[in-house]
C-alpha cells in the first residue's frame, strides 16, 4: 500500500472566456520511505501539486489517498488534524515568524498540536541540540543566517514527528555550500524513515532524492529512480 | 496557546512604537473622554437618588401658576385626611443670602449658605441620619433647629453643641433658636442643601408671605410628600385634586413632581432648587458616542492594517498546523490586549483628570457606589461594542484568507479602500462640525455680552441697601461729592434684579410687566432715553410713571396721552413718558414690559453710580469709605452692571469651555488617526514611490499624489458637516431672543483649520516618504 496516491488530480482556474489548467491528471503513487524531487520549469505546477499534497490546496477533480484516506472526502477540521500529525512544510523564503525567538518557532507547531509545556519543553531541547542551536535559542530569525534560518525551519517541519516532510526549494535562497547542508540533512532525515517530497531547480541537489518526477505544463513528462 | 498569542502581540506592538503609541494613546484619550463624561452623565442623572426614599417622594406644585409655592397651611391637611400619604413636610429653603451663625459663648461665628425650615417629618422622609438629639424628635419645642456635623464642628470645635443657643442673622433679619440635634451632612449630589434647618412649626421661622388686599395674609412653602410603596401617583393626582378644596389654599390645580425628576426638569416653578439642564446633558452625551466613535474608528483602522500586515503570520501558522480557531483566537487576542490596555491607560487619565471635574463640567464629581454601578455596564458595553468591532476586521480577513495566495506571494490590497476613505471623512466632519459649534458658541457669547443692553452699564455700580437703612439722600450726596462719581440714583429693582412683577389685569390682553420703583436722577443715571414725555416733578411721586416703548407696544398705546397705569394701588398711575427698550434680564429673554414709577420715598434698595474711567478699584475703596460712616456695621454688597449681566451666561461659558476642550480631544483624536493613516499609505506605497522617482516623478508631484485624497477627504466633510453644524447652531441660537448672524465665515474657519490640521499632519510625513531614496525602498520586495 502506498502512502501517497493521486488519482486523475487536476487543478484549473476558471476565468470568463477560458480554463487555465494547472495540473492535467495527475496519477501518482509514493511508497513511505521515499526520497521525490519533483523538477520543471516555473509555472508547471510543482508547488500547486506539493500544496495538494500537503493539504494545504484542494485538486478541482480526482482523487488523492494519504495512508488509505480519502482525503478528498476530509471535512476541514480532520485535514488540519492529518496535517498536523503527519506533514511538516519548509520553504525557500523559510517563513520564519519575525517576532518569535528560535525557541519559540520550533515550539509553534507543538503549540497548535496542544501538547503539553512539559512535553513541548524536551521535544524543542531535543530539535536544538540535534541541530547544534542551542546557544541560538534565544536569537530573533533576523539574527540569523539564511541556512540557519532554514535549520529552523526543519527543525520546526519535523519537531512534531511527521511522516512526510514536504520541501518547496529549500535551497533556493541559500549559497551552494549551504544548500549541501541542508541536503544532507534531509538525506539523513529521509534515512531515519521520514518520506520526503522537494522541489528544485538544481539538478545537483535534485540527485539527492531516490526519484526524480519531471512536470511540464501539468502533465508528468517523466518519473524516473536515481542510478 | 494563550501565552503564546500574548507573546507574539506584545512584540508585535512593541515593533511598530510610533504607530503602536499613536493607536493606543489616542484611543487611551477618547476613552477617558467618554468615562469622564460617562460620570458627569450619571453624576447629573443621579441628583436625589442618595436618599434611599427618593423612589416615593414627590413635591406639589400648581400646574396653572406654575409655581411650587403654595400655602403653608396645606400640608397639615395632606397629613392627616390622605392614607396614601405615608409622610409629608413643608420646605421653605433660603439660600440666596448669606446667612452667619454666632454662638454666644464660644463667639464664634460662620457663613451657611444653606437654611431650610420644615419639621419633624423632614428627617424620616429623607432619611437623615441623626448624630445626637435632646429627646425622641429631631426638634424638641418651637424655638429649636437643628445643624449638621460640618456646622458643628465649625463653630463648636471639639465641643458639646447640643443645647447650645444659636443666632442667626443678616442684613434683613435675625433670629435665635436652641440646637436640639446634630444630624449628619445630606448628601452631596441633591437638588437642595441644607446646613440649618429650622423649625417651621415656629411662625417666626416662616420667612415668605404672601398677602391679599385686604391683609389677608399667609405662608408659602414647597410641599413634600412621600407615597406609600405601591401608591399609583397619577391616581393619587386626580384624587387629590377632586377631593381637595383648591380654592381654600389659593392653587389652580396640583400636579407632582418626583424628586428624582426636580433636578433636570424643564419646568419652571420659581424655586430655590439646584436646577442642571437636560439639554446640556444630551449635548454631552453626544459628544461622548462621537468621541468614542472617533477613537473607535482610529483603532478599527489599526486592526485592519496590522491584519493585513499580519497575513504572512497567519500563512505561517496555518502551514504549521494552526487550525481557524485557533487563528481567530490568535486574531481576537490581539484586538483585545491593545484595547485592554488602552481601557487600562484611560482610567487612569480619567482618575488624574477628576480633580478638574469642576473646570471641565462646572460640577465636582465624586466617585460613588451607586456612581460606579452606573456607569460600570455602560463602560462594559462600550468595550466589548470595541472588541467585537474590531474582531470583525480578523474574522472578514481570515474567511477570505487563502493560504495559497500566501504561499504564491501574491498580496492582495483592495484598490480604494472606500470603508477607510468613509471613516476618514465622518472624522474630518466631526472635527469641523465642533469647531464650527465653538466658534458660533463663542460668537454668539461675545454677543451677548457686549451688546448694547438699552442703558449704560459701563462702570455702573450696583449698591444694595439694606431696608433698615433710612438715610438715602444724606448717603447719596455724599457719595456724590466724591469727585470720581458722575451720576447716582436709587431704586428698588434694576436691570437683571427685578424685585416686582405684576399682572395688568387688562383682560384679554393680560401680561406680566415688571416695575422698577425710581428715585430722583434714574434716568439720567443710568443712560435711559426719555423719547417722549416729560421729566417727573415733585408732584408726581407716586402719582406717576413711565413706560418702555415694549410696554406702549404690548398696551398697544397709539399715544400715552390720558393713558394710565391702573396697577399697583387704587387710582393707578399717570403715563407721563415714553423711555426707549433696555434690558433687565438676559439675551433669552425678549424685551419685557418695564414700568418705572416715580416714588423716591420707595425707591431706598438698590443705588445706582455711575463712576468716570480710572481706577475703578481705589474709587469703591473710597465709597466703601463712605458707607462706613453710614454703616458701620454693614459690609457693603456691590456688583457691577456689566458682570451682572455677564454672569447671566455662567452656565453657556461652562458648557463653550467643555465643548471647546472636547472638541480639542475630537481633534486630536482625528490628527492620531490621520497620522497613522498617511503613515500606512506611505508604507504601502513605498514601491509605487520608489518606481515613480526612478522614472522621474518630482518631489512635489510625489507629495501631490500622497496629499491629494486627504484633501479631498476634508472637501466632502466639509460639505456633510456644514448643514449640520448649521442646523445644531441654529437650533441653539433660537434659545435666545438676541442672537448673531450664522455668517457664512463661521464655517469656511471651521473647514480651513480642518484643511490646515490635515496638511500639517499629511506632509510631515508624505515629505519623509518622498524623500527616501527610491533604491532603498526598491531593494524590498
Amino acid at each position: 500500500m502506498s502512502m501517497i496516491s493521486l488519482r486523475h488530480i487536476y487543478k484549473y482556474y476558471d476565468s470568463k472566456f477560458q480554463r487555465t489548467f494547472v495540473l492535467k491528471d495527475i496519477d501518482l503513487e509514493i511508497q513511505e520511505g521515499e526520497f521525490v524531487t519533483i523538477m520543471g520549469p516555473s509555472g508547471a505546477g510543482k508547488s500547486t501539486l506539493l500544496n495538494i499534497v500537503g493539504m494545504l490546496d484542494e485538486p478541482s477533480e480526482g482523487e488523492y489517498f494519504f495512508i488509505d484516506q480519502h482525503v478528498t472526502k476530509l471535512s476541514e477540521k480532520k485535514k488540519v488534524e492529518f496535517h498536523r500529525n503527519y506533514v511538516g512544510f519548509i520553504f525557500q523564503a523559510f517563513h520564519l515568524i519575525d517576532e518569535l525567538t528560535v525557541y519559540e518557532n520550533i515550539e509553534t507547531p507543538l503549540v497548535y498540536k496542544g501538547m503539553k509545556v512539559s512535553d513541548r519543553k524536551s521535544v524543542v531541547a531535543d530539535m536544538l541540540d540535534r541541530f547544534n542551536m542551542v546557544a541560538k535559542k534565544d536569537l530573533f530569525p533576523a539574527q540569523l543566517s539564511g541556512g540557519q534560518q532554514q535549520l529552523v525551519a526543519i527543525a520546526r517541519a519535523i519537531a512534531g514527528k511527521p511522516k512526510l516532510l514536504l520541501a518547496d526549494e529549500p535551497t533556493g535562497n541559500l549559497h551552494s555550500d549551504q544548500g549541501k547542508q541542508i541536503m544532507e540533512l534531509l538525506k539523513n532525515l529521509n534515512g531515519e524513515g521520514i518520506t520526503i517530497i522537494q522541489v528544485t531547480h538544481n539538478e545537483e541537489f535534485a540527485k539527492y532524492g531516490s526519484r526524480i518526477i519531471r512536470l511540464a505544463d501539468g502533465l508528468i513528462s517523466s518519473d524516473s529512480k536515481t542510478k | 496557546m494563550i501565552l503564546h498569542n500574548l507573546k507574539l502581540t506584545f512584540r508585535n506592538l512593541l515593533k511598530n512604537k510610533l504607530y503602536t503609541t499613536l493607536i493606543i494613546g489616542g484611543f487611551s484619550i477618547g476613552f477617558a473622554a467618554f468615562i469622564l463624561i460617562g460620570l458627569f452623565y450619571f453624576t447629573e442623572k443621579n441628583v436625589n437618588s442618595g436618599f434611599s426614599n427618593h423612589r416615593q417622594i414627590y413635591r406639589l406644585y400648581d400646574v396653572k401658576k406654575n409655581s411650587c409655592n403654595i400655602n403653608y397651611t396645606l400640608n397639615s391637611v395632606l397629613a392627616t385626611d390622605y392614607p396614601e400619604i405615608k409622610n409629608t413636610c413643608p420646605m421653605e429653603y433660603y439660600g440666596n443670602f448669606v446667612l452667619t451663625a454666632k454662638d454666644e459663648q464660644a463667639t464664634t461665628s460662620t457663613e451657611v449658605g444653606n437654611i431650610i425650615s420644615t419639621n419633624n417629618n423632614f428627617f424620616d422622609i429623607f432619611s437623615v441620619d441623626i448624630v445626637e438629639k435632646l429627646s425622641t424628635m429631631p426638634f424638641d419645642g418651637k424655638e429649636s433647629l437643628v445643624i449638621t456635623e460640618s456646622v458643628a464642628k465649625r463653630l463648636f470645635k471639639n465641643k458639646n453643641a447640643i443645647g447650645q443657643t444659636l443666632d442667626i442673622g443678616n442684613t434683613y433679619f435675625t433670629k435665635s433658636g436652641k440646637i436640639s440635634a446634630i444630624i449628619k451632612n445630606l448628601p452631596e449630589n441633591s437638588s437642595f442643601k441644607a446646613e440649618v434647618i429650622l423649625n417651621s412649626d415656629n411662625e417666626n421661622f416662616r420667612m415668605s408671605k404672601y398677602c391679599k388686599k385686604d391683609n389677608d395674609c399667609y405662608n408659602l412653602t414647597n410641599h413634600y410628600i412621600q407615597l406609600n410603596e405601591g401608591t399609583d401617583d397619577k391616581n393619587f393626582t386626580s384624587r387629590l385634586n377632586s377631593t381637595i378644596n383648591l380654592n381654600q389654599f389659593e392653587v389652580g390645580q396640583l400636579g407632582l413632581q418626583k424628586l428624582d425628576d426636580i433636578y433636570l426638569s424643564s419646568l419652571a416653578l420659581q424655586e430655590s432648587h439646584n436646577k442642571g439642564s437636560a439639554r446640556l446633558l444630551n449635548i454631552f452625551l453626544a459628544i461622548a458616542v462621537l468621541i468614542l466613535l472617533l477613537s473607535s474608528i482610529n483603532y478599527l483602522n489599526y486592526t485592519v492594517s496590522m491584519q493585513y500586515a499580519k497575513l504572512k503570520t497567519i500563512g505561517i501558522n496555518k502551514t504549521n498546523g494552526a487550525d481557524w480557531r485557533q487563528l481567530i483566537a490568535y486574531s481576537f487576542t490581539e484586538v483585545s490586549l491593545g484595547t485592554v490596555i488602552s481601557v487600562i491607560l484611560s482610567f487612569i487619565i480619567a482618575f488624574l483628570l477628576l480633580p478638574y471635574s469642576e473646570i471641565l463640567f462646572g460640577k465636582a464629581i465624586h466617585i460613588e457606589m451607586s456612581l460606579i454601578s452606573n456607569l460600570l455596564p455602560v463602560l462594559g458595553t462600550a468595550i466589548l461594542f470595541v472588541i467585537l468591532l474590531n474582531s470583525l476586521a480578523p474574522f472578514y480577513l481570515l474567511s477570505r484568507f487563502k493560504v495559497t495566495d500566501f504561499l504564491s506571494g501574491i498580496r492582495k490590497r483592495n484598490g480604494r479602500q472606500i470603508g477607510k476613505q468613509a471613516m476618514l471623512t465622518f472624522q474630518l466632519a466631526t472635527s469641523i462640525a465642533l469647531v464650527a459649534s465653538v466658534l458660533c458658541v463663542f460668537k454668539q457669547l461675545n454677543f451677548v455680552k457686549n451688546a448694547d443692553l438699552g442703558f449704560d452699564k459701563e462702570s455702573m455700580v450696583r449698591i444694595d441697601v439694606p431696608y433698615t437703612f433710612k438715610k438715602q439722600d444724606a448717603l447719596r450726596q455724599e457719595i456724590n461729592k466724591l469727585p470720581f462719581v458722575s451720576k447716582s440714583a436709587f431704586s428698588n429693582g434694576c436691570p437683571g434684579h427685578i424685585s416686582m412683577r405684576m399682572g395688568t389685569n387688562t383682560g384679554s390682553n393680560d401680561f406680566i410687566v415688571s416695575i422698577i420703583t425710581i428715585g430722583d436722577k434714574y434716568l439720567e443715571t443710568m443712560g435711559i432715553h426719555l423719547i417722549n414725555g416729560r421729566e417727573f416733578l415733585k408732584s408726581d411721586v407716586n402719582k406717576a410713571c413711565y413706560l418702555n416703548e415694549a410696554a406702549v407696544k404690548r398696551y398697544g398705546f397709539e399715544s400715552i396721552k390720558g393713558q394710565r397705569f391702573n396697577n399697583g394701588k387704587d387710582g393707578g398711575y399717570e403715563i407721563i413718558g415714553v423711555t426707549n427698550d433696555f434690558h433687565i434680564s438676559s439675551f433669552y429673554n425678549a424685551i419685557e414690559p418695564v414700568v418705572l414709577i416715580y416714588n423716591p420715598d420707595v425707591a431706598t434698595s438698590i443705588l445706582s453710580v455711575k463712576l468716570m474711567p480710572g481706577n475703578i478699584g481705589q474709587f469703591i475703596d473710597k465709597i466703601k469709605k463712605v458707607w462706613k460712616e453710614f454703616l458701620p456695621y454693614e459690609t457693603m454688597s456691590f456688583t457691577f452692571y456689566d458682570e451682572q449681566f455677564q454672569a447671566m451666561y455662567n452656565k453657556d461659558d461652562r458648557m463653550a469651555k467643555s465643548i471647546t476642550f472636547f472638541s480639542l480631544v475630537a481633534i486630536i483624536l482625528t490628527c492620531m488617526g490621520i497620522l497613522a493613516q498617511i503613515f500606512l499609505i506611505s508604507l504601502y506605497r513605498t514601491k509605487e514611490i520608489g518606481i515613480r522617482k526612478v522614472n522621474g516623478a518630482k518631489l512635489t508631484e510625489i507629495l501631490t499624489l500622497l496629499n491629494k485624497d486627504f484633501i479631498i477627504n476634508v472637501f466632502i466633510a466639509f460639505v456633510v458637516a456644514t448643514p449640520i453644524a448649521f442646523y445644531a447652531m441654529n437650533r441653539w441660537l433660537q434659545s435666545f431672543a438676541f442672537k448673531t448672524e450664522l455668517n457664512w465665515w463661521v464655517f469656511a474657519i471651521a473647514g480651513l483649520i480642518a484643511m490646515l490640521i490635515v496638511m500639517v499632519t499629511v506632509s510631515w510625513q508624505s515629505w519623509r516618504a518622498a524623500t527616501r531614496n527610491p533604491v532603498e525602498a526598491l531593494r524590498y520586495e
